[in-house]
């Protein structure tokens, strides 16, 4: 039992953000919706900075975190234009799902 | 890696590679796929049979990679080879490389005639990866996999009604076994720290005895729910919805002969458990009378065929309760001749069924032997093999199931010759039912002229399926099987698959050789040489490997055998008595009652005295009702309560895990549009020649292009840790 | 405040998208012309000041993070004159769009920005935040035309895959550091003992080995960039965006932003080329997405009847190329990328240009509508064949020469990239046929339509500047080779030492 149950290492967080990542992968290679991509992205990016929190621990040094707040910066400004363009999307399209989006093909 | 290895990889990726390629160009591929089906199966017969006879030199084998490490959890995943995957390799392959051959006749004209193909490869993967995984997690992985392509392959009919529910039922039934292996699984986890084979029996002795019983139990749930034994057995009889070559390779031959491979080959751990052991026997032993009983009341002739299904399988489990050596080699022994005498009799149905233009119920057929000659000759030499008519395969394994429990295991005897009883009587039912199905389809008069006048002889393509496989009837009783499956002469011969697991655990392959194979060849000439080789080799073995527990378990019955040479023989005479006797007045009654007028009369007189009996067997005992009420019923108020519950309690939570459930699937819809259609679309590109391929990757859908971004860069990553690895 | 100093083109810049936003907002409607000469000025401005005496001597600044080297000035002034040109030859398309002129000019300069600091970055962190600054601008650039369906379309694919490709490489950072312990490039090349937890083992014979996480992050990382370097299996938006991206965009997006994806890829190669391990360990993986580029590109390119499309697959064709030289993974290799891509700058701009200017005419980038172009308007059509010949690989035009070295350096790198030489010729065939095709049709069709394009005094010099650059570079390569070779060999030189 204490195989499974045992001490929370570095491992663990890997695993788990990992995961994260994973959850958001899948979902932004579903999901039609464009806003429902953009939140699967930001569970990605998530993902990625859980593991640095992690790895940051592990070395005991703060590059890692620092890094993280870069990271959220630079989400929120995605997060921003990527709300707009989707506004765009529904201005032209009269939706918001990618699949409405596929007149550039070929 | 050794050839033996090498060889169960090819085996192994030959139906996945028909499977995948008729998915990709289903419309490109030549005769719609099915020539590269039954090409793959072809090369995987091959091997397969290389691979048996060259077992000799070969030996066990083993080998394995870490597939995951989390912290100092090491998670390896591998293959084994010892005498029962071999066998069973060969069954599977024989098996399905004849009905891959049948259907191109069988399943001629029909529209989704490639995907039939494809989900054929699909399960003849799972079903060969499932017997060479040499652990639990792939075998259960394989395990479901196998229970999705059935799903599909009993559905092929999808727009019949029945065959929808049918489907359905199959699905649900197993799944609910598997809820009970899959709890055993946890348990065994938990004790062991390993779902290896090796490790797990090297480790049984840190599982107490009490989790033992109970996790034998978890595991027969889920083989009960696969080989169809009573009370999982309803949903076998439905899936004849499927289509005829589907219920020769699924029910007969492979499918739910995973069952009985899985406590074959969880065996010893199974086998510390004596109550365990009788549970199993007594509800093989009532599930083959059971079922004998309800397949007299058929008139549909794949009916008779599936409830006979039932009831073989409940001979294996008979004696493979009883938790000895013998038993063990009798039950998959007679896993081995069944597959083919039984492929061949549901073959040899769908000849019939073919022959008179889709009619199945017997009660319209009659003296077809004239009209359909070689189906006929097949498909007595089949009813004769599992009537257990001498010289027969089915003579030597049911048998040899009788012997071993009239042997017993020492711990409850008594009840084990009770049992011994009752599955005599099964075993005559058998001859006696499968010699009415036999009588009315082929022999007397036709009954239905209309029929009789349009019946005829099915093509080459299936009628050498038939014949392959009625010969098999007979001659698997010999030679190769004792060879790998090791005779019952010489007790514990070296080649035991449970010595190998041993030997291989302890890293030594050094055990084989001496004796094993000896044993085999000339059973009856090689017994004594066998008996005195194995000897030494096992005790070796006792000092090499840590897997030490299971070595004292085989020892313990060699030594009791020793002791008890003339019980063997007792059980050796009263086996071969009761089995002809039973053989002799199954097949006489069966005469009787459908060739005489006489016969005919007393038959529907007596019909008429057991009326409430008949109905009851005809009913199926009414075990579907009761599972509907008990099952279906109390499922569905629990759902009702889940479903309140879950509107107004986890409705987050849950939603959240749907969602994720939601994604996974529609990732498979895209993984259909992007890479299925992809890949068609790319190959019409390269029959217009040229230069438009990879624009049609194009296809300007933002989710095909990130599935397709994402599958390649996980590609690449294999790729590249691949090489790096060299 | 000399760690400033050496920033000043950035500075530059970051002052240069100040002024235009501010500009934009001052001036008055029909004077908002003006912004386009902000930005040219801009440019040029940026561009002298690379050769400002603190900047152009090198150095490192703030601890290492921030290195000025050869490679890096080069780099900066290939930036600077790509932004030049698409502001230049975007003027008019730009003052007729209904909104959004002082927009476009700061987008682009803040994009500019985020090249220039690709350019010198030399920690993973830099790297994600300039390469950020520069696809976010790219997201606008591409959705510009806000009320044209194709336009959006262009937006939101870039968005997608540029997101998901940023967290690919966010991921990959991620495991470097995990297997490091730090963030700077400079570990990389050290020769693991610096590295802790014994992540990267000492085998038995004393040889370095590479641990799986450090190979992962490394691989993750190289696909990340890929997206902007437009290499498989990232590429996929490279066709749908060129052809719905408004056309100075795309000019700009083929040109800048792949460059700015080159310039991060050089400058992590370069530093663990270093590390022997390291680079045996990417060099398969590079050889491999470089001749699946080469292919998907030159494959795909062949059916297109739309020329922005064809530019795009033709896009990615010529990145296989850069990439083939990376792979090759020597100085040399380098060097000739580094040629390479100065010189497909001027090509592919030149291409463009006509582009625009022909579309402001038929109103179509149908490659049909090409038909006759040199007699309609023959500066137009000889700039156009000059530079798809030039990008086909035909003598005596520059591209020709960048090609063949790239493809020889893979050659010397001896028998295990000898394949990848043949995948490369292959495709020089591939690709000819596709250029040729929009060739023909410039000189040996009749007119589609009786518009003529006309052009103004400064595209004209512009263009006949473009062909002579052309020719010359392909007759006398040596001046532009002693550039890029110098900034190849002195690539790193200065921040080796920086942790």
């Amino acid at each position: 039992m204490d195989r499974v149950f045992g001490e929370i290492t570095t491992s663990h967080y890997v695993v788990l953000s990992a995961l994260i990542f994973a959850v958001g992968l899948c979902g932004v290679v579903t999901r039609r919706n464009a806003v429902v991509i953009l939140m699967s992205l930001e569970l990605m990016l998530n993902g990625a900075n859980l593991a640095f929190v992690a790895f940051s621990r592990h070395h005991a040094n703060l590059q890692g975190q620092v890094f993280v707040f870069f990271v959220i910066a630079v989400a929120a400004a995605e997060a921003a234009v990527a709300l707009a363009i989707i506004i765009a999307l529904n201005r032209v399209k009269g939706g918001v799902s990618i699949d409405d989006a596929t007149e550039l093909r070929g | 890696m050794d050839t033996g290895i090498v060889l169960a990889l090819v085996i192994l990726a030959m139906p996945m590679l028909s499977a995948l390629l008729i998915a990709a160009w289903k419309r490109v591929l030549p005769g719609g796929g099915d020539v590269v089906g039954i090409g793959a199966m072809g090369v995987a017969l091959a091997c397969a049979v290389t691979l048996a006879v060259g077992f000799g030199t070969f030996g066990g084998q083993h080998w394995d990679f870490e597939w995951l490490r989390i912290g100092d959890i090491s998670w390896r995943l591998g293959i084994q080879l010892d005498g029962l995957t071999v066998a069973l390799l060969v069954v599977v392959t024989t098996v399905s490389f004849l009905v891959h051959l049948f259907s191109k006749g069988y399943m001629h004209g029909d529209d989704r005639y490639s995907d039939f193909y494809r989900w054929l490869g699909l399960f003849t993967f799972s079903m060969l990866g499932l017997v060479i995984s040499d652990n639990l997690l792939t075998l259960f992985v394989f395990w479901e996999v196998m229970g999705l392509a059935s799903y599909k392959l009993i559905g092929h009919y999808f727009f019949k009604r029945s065959a929808y529910l049918a489907c359905k039922k199959a699905f649900m039934t197993t799944r609910v076994g598997d809820v009970g292996m899959f709890l055993a699984l946890l348990a065994l986890y938990l004790y062991t720290g390993s779902l290896q084979f090796s490790e797990v029996f090297a480790k049984s002795a840190l599982i107490p005895g009490g989790a033992t019983t109970w996790i034998a139990l978890g595991l027969f749930m889920g083989a009960a729910g696969k080989s169809a034994q009573f009370p999982l057995h309803i949903w076998l009889p439905d899936a004849m919805e499927g289509p005829t070559p589907v219920s020769a390779l699924i029910h007969a031959a492979t499918m739910v002969a995973a069952g009985v491979y899985l406590v074959g080959r969880m065996y010893a751990l199974i086998a510390l458990s004596p109550v365990a052991m009788l549970i199993i026997s007594i509800i093989g032993c009532f599930t083959a009378l059971f079922a004998a009983s309800i397949a007299f009341t058929r008139t549909d002739i794949k009916q008779v065929l599936a409830y006979s299904t039932v009831s073989q399988l409940g001979f294996m489990f008979t004696a493979l309760g009883t938790g000895s050596n013998i038993g063990w080699v009798a039950g998959l022994f007679h896993l081995v001749t069944h597959a083919f005498f039984k492929a061949g009799l549901f073959l040899g149905s769908g000849s019939v069924i073919h022959g008179c233009h889709h009619l199945q119920d017997m009660t319209q057929m009659g003296g077809l032997r004239k009209k359909m000659p070689v189906t006929a000759a097949t498909f007595l030499v089949c009813c004769l093999s599992i009537a257990g008519f001498p010289l027969t395969a089915g003579f030597f394994s049911k048998d040899m199931i009788l012997k071993s429990l009239w042997m017993g295991n020492g711990e409850y005897d008594a009840a084990y010759k009770v049992i011994f009883v009752v599955l005599a009587f099964a075993a005559f039912m058998t001859a006696c039912y499968m010699f009415r199905c036999y009588l009315l389809t082929f022999e007397g008069k036709p009954r239905d002229h209309h029929v009789h006048d349009h019946a005829h002889e099915s093509p080459l393509s299936m009628t050498f399926g038939l014949c392959v496989l009625a010969t098999l009837g007979i001659a698997a009783g010999y030679g190769w099987t004792h060879n790998l499956l090791p005779s019952e002469h010489a007790n514990v011969p070296a080649t035991h698959p449970l010595v190998a697991q041993v030997a291989s655990a302890g890293g030594g392959h050094g055990e084989h050789g001496s004796g094993g194979e000896h044993a085999g060849g000339e059973h009856a000439g090689g017994e004594e040489g066998g008996h005195d080789a194995a000897g030494p080799a096992a005790a070796e073995v006792h000092e090499a490997g840590p897997g030490a527990p299971m070595v004292a378990f085989v020892r313990l019955f060699r030594e009791s055998d020793e002791h008890d040479a003339h019980i063997e023989h007792q059980g050796h005479v009263a086996a071969l008595v009761a089995s002809s006797i039973v053989m002799s007045l199954g097949i006489a009654l069966a005469c009787f009652w459908y060739l005489t007028a006489v016969g005919a009369r007393f038959r529907k007189a007596s019909r008429a005295a057991i009326e409430r009996i008949y109905q009851a067997a005809y009913r199926k005992y009414f075990v579907d009702e009761l599972v509907e009420i008990s099952v279906i019923k109390t499922t569905g108020l629990v759902a009702a309560l889940s479903s309140w519950f879950d509107a107004s309690v986890l409705d987050g939570l849950v939603d959240g895990t749907g969602s994720v459930t939601r994604k996974t699937s529609d990732a498979s819809g895209a993984a259909d549009d992007g890479v299925v259609d992809g890949a068609v679309q790319a190959a019409a590109g390269v029959a217009w020649g040229g230069g438009g391929i990879l624009s049609r990757f194009q296809s300007g859908r933002v989710r095909n292009y990130l599935f397709g971004a994402v599958a390649s860069v996980a590609l690449f990553a294999l790729i590249m840790l691949y090489v790096a690895g060299n | 405040m000399r760690d400033v100093m050496l920033l000043l083109p950035e500075i530059g810049a970051v002052a240069a998208v100040l002024a235009v936003m501010l500009a934009d907002l001052w001036l008055p409607k029909e004077r908002k012309g003006t912004l386009s000469a902000l930005a040219i000025a801009a440019s040029v401005v940026l561009l002298a000041l690379t050769f400002v005496p603190p900047v152009a001597q090198g150095g490192h600044a703030f601890g290492g993070s921030f290195l000025v080297d050869g490679m890096a000035l080069l780099l900066k002034r290939a930036f600077c004159v790509t932004a030049f040109l698409v502001f230049l030859m975007s003027r008019e398309y730009v003052a007729e769009l209904p909104r959004g002129q002082g927009e476009f000019y700061t987008l682009g300069l803040a994009a500019l920005t985020g090249m220039f600091l690709c350019a010198s970055v030399n920690d993973f962190m830099s790297l994600f935040v300039s390469l950020e600054l520069v696809t976010v601008s790219f997201f606008v650039l591409a959705a510009f035309k806000r009320d044209s369906k194709l336009s959006v379309e262009a937006g939101l694919k870039l968005l997608v895959i540029g997101s998901i490709s940023a967290a690919l490489l966010l991921y990959g950072i991620a495991f470097v550091y995990g297997a490091t312990g730090t963030v700077m490039f400079g570990v990389l090349a050290s020769d693991g003992s610096t590295f802790e937890n014994g992540l990267r083992t000492q085998a038995a014979a004393g040889t370095l080995v590479l641990s799986p996480e450090l190979q992962l992050g490394l691989f993750l990382i190289f696909l990340g960039l890929g997206f902007k370097t437009s290499a498989v299996p990232l590429h996929v938006w490279v066709p749908d965006v060129y052809q719905g991206a408004p056309t100075p965009v795309t000019a700009y997006l083929s040109v800048g932003s792949k460059l700015a994806g080159f310039a991060l890829m050089f400058r992590l190669l370069e530093v663990v080329s270093r590390a022997a391990p390291v680079a045996a360990a990417l060099t398969p993986f590079l050889a491999l997405v470089a001749a699946l580029t080469l292919f998907y590109g030159n494959l795909g390119a062949i059916p297109q009847t739309n020329i922005k499309r064809l530019l795009g697959y033709s896009s990615i064709g010529q990145c296989g190329y850069v990439l083939l030289g990376i792979a090759a993974a020597s100085e040399l290799g380098l060097a000739w990328a580094l040629f390479y891509l100065c010189a497909y700058v001027v090509t592919n701009l030149t291409v463009f240009a006509v582009i625009i200017w022909v579309a402001r005419a038929t109103k179509s980038h149908d490659i049909d509508d090409y038909s006759g172009l040199a007699r309609t308007n023959p500066l137009l059509g000889t700039a156009l064949t000059v530079g798809l010949l030039s990008l086909a690989g035909v003598p005596p035009f520059i591209g020709l020469v960048g090609k063949f070295f790239l493809v020889g350096s893979a050659f010397q790198k001896g028998d295990t990239l000898r394949w990848l030489v043949y995948v490369g010729l292959a495709n020089v065939v591939i690709a000819l046929y596709y250029y040729l095709c929009v060739v023909k049709r410039i000189w040996m069709r009749d007119a589609r339509t009786a518009v003529a394009p006309a052009v103004p005094l400064r595209m004209k010099v512009a263009l006949a500047a473009g062909i002579v650059a052309l020719i010359v570079g392909g007759i006398a390569p040596q001046f532009l080779d002693r550039v890029t070779a110098s900034a190849a060999a002195g690539a790193g030189i200065v921040g080796t030492t920086a942790r």
